[in-house]
């Protein structure tokens, strides 16, 4: 067999290996975990809100979204979002409060189970004040 | 009781940050002088490094970082006994994680250094058979760098703190075609503005060469090991119990140099064997770096 035969079978080989779909069973559920904040930590004015976790499965994940909500005026102070295949993250988001008045801030870490929709999520409340 | 321990754990738990990557950056490599640390050209050169590492929180994955450290080099043989060695470096910093992706660059801190040669032993047929130089050096703070509360301090080109640099090589030559050559360097780190300092760190570079020559070229094939010891970083002095940056590199080298008429071609590679660094939040892996330095002759003898 010639040389170029050989190179030409490694190629084929290459993109048949290339195409072959990966199948990911999805889970069917996932632990979310906080080590920052502790429900009801009080967060004062330029002080940074530090949101610190894990969240693991036994199987693949879709994906999170983490996002920091004033409970007072439903605006969504800080989101992240992460569309990355993995079963098991670790969430790290800082956020400098700048509000000035006495609020709630609810911090949920929403996690995405599949491609079809299904979802898990985990809240920590915390209280703001000025 | 209870309270107390419930205390202690609390402040010990608040008081961890997540740094990305404590041995990247301005921070990880001590200064080298490399494998012909006996030839006598002035040397002008550039030397390009890759070096990729991944960091993790809680034993999971979070972050991917890529260093890309350009160099500007020289070398000058001032005359018999010293040689005066610099770089001017510039490096570009990607961190992708989960939910983004981070880039830095800029100038990183330059570096002078003085060396010695304290012994310079020849055969009777000319050929150098020992080889054993003393260096010290500064590496000066003027590159791009960030205080310590920032996650990405690591990944920023310079350190910020005026750094002293003790290097010592030794070259020894068993035939014309193979010899041994083995560099021992030091890194007292300076403390930056923002009264932090990263440890101090050692390096030991051993590697054997082979040497060959290829029509009107020459070949050096070398092969060796590198270790890599960093001390723990501290600020105001005091060295953060959780955060412990203390660690190692063990790794095993090999570079390939190819002398033209006035050209020196190096292309290296590094492969970690063992490592730990922040009890294994960070690991490096496979570094690479190719080198091109144009070659000038030593008129004076």
């Amino acid at each position: 067999m010639k040389i170029g035969t050989y190179i030409t079978l490694f190629f084929l080989a290459l993109s048949i290996i290339s195409c072959e779909k990966e199948t990911a069973t999805f889970a069917t559920s996932a632990s979310i975990n906080f080590v920052y904040p502790a429900v009801n930590d009080t967060i004062s004015l330029g002080e940074e809100i530090h949101v610190e976790g894990t969240i693991q499965a036994a199987e693949m994940l879709n994906g999170y979204s983490l996002k920091m909500v004033d409970q007072t005026t439903n605006e969504v102070l800080y989101s992240a979002a992460s569309t990355v295949k993995k079963s098991a993250y670790v969430f790290h988001e800082h956020w400098v409060n700048n509000l000035t008045d006495t609020t709630h801030v609810k911090v949920t870490v929403e996690v995405n189970l599949n491609e079809n929709g299904a979802k898990t999520s985990k809240d920590v409340m915390l209280i703001i004040i000025p | 009781m209870k309270a107390i321990i419930l205390s202690i754990i609390l402040v010990v738990i608040t008081s961890k940050r997540a740094v990305a990557c404590d041995i990247c950056g301005g921070v990880g490599s001590n200064v080298s002088i490399g494998i012909l640390a006996a030839t006598k050209f002035h040397t002008i050169g550039f030397k390009s490094t890759y070096r990729h590492f991944s960091s993790y929180l809680y034993g999971i994955q979070h972050s991917n970082e890529s260093v890309f450290l350009q160099e500007l080099r020289f070398r000058a043989q001032l005359n018999k006994r010293f040689q005066l060695l610099g770089s001017i470096p510039y490096q570009f910093s990607f961190q992708s994680h989960d939910t983004g992706n981070e880039s830095i660059n800029g100038f990183g801190d330059p570096n002078l250094l003085l060396n010695g040669i304290l012994l310079h032993k020849k055969d009777t047929n000319g050929l150098d058979q020992h080889f054993l130089t003393l260096g010290f050096g500064l590496k000066f703070p003027l590159g791009k760098n960030i205080a310590s509360s920032s996650n990405l301090k690591n990944l920023y080109p310079g350190t910020g703190s005026l750094d002293y640099l003790v290097i010592s090589t030794y070259t020894n030559q068993f035939t014309s075609k193979i010899g041994w050559q083995s560099e021992l360097s030091y890194s007292l780190k300076g403390t930056d503005r923002y009264a932090f300092k990263y440890g101090n760190s050692a390096q030991l570079n051993t590697q054997l060469y082979y040497s060959k020559k290829w029509k009107e070229y020459r070949l050096i094939f070398a092969l060796g090991a590198v270790f890599d010891h960093f001390e723990s970083t501290s600020i105001e002095g005091e060295i953060d119990p959780v955060l412990d940056t203390k660690g190692y590199v063990f790794a095993l080298k090999s570079s390939l140099n190819l002398f033209t008429y006035n050209w020196l071609w190096t292309v290296s590679v590094q492969q970690p064997v063992q490592q730990s660094s922040r009890n294994g939040a960070v690991l490096q892996h496979t570094s690479a770096s190719v080198g091109l330095n144009y070659l000038m002759k030593n008129n004076k003898k």
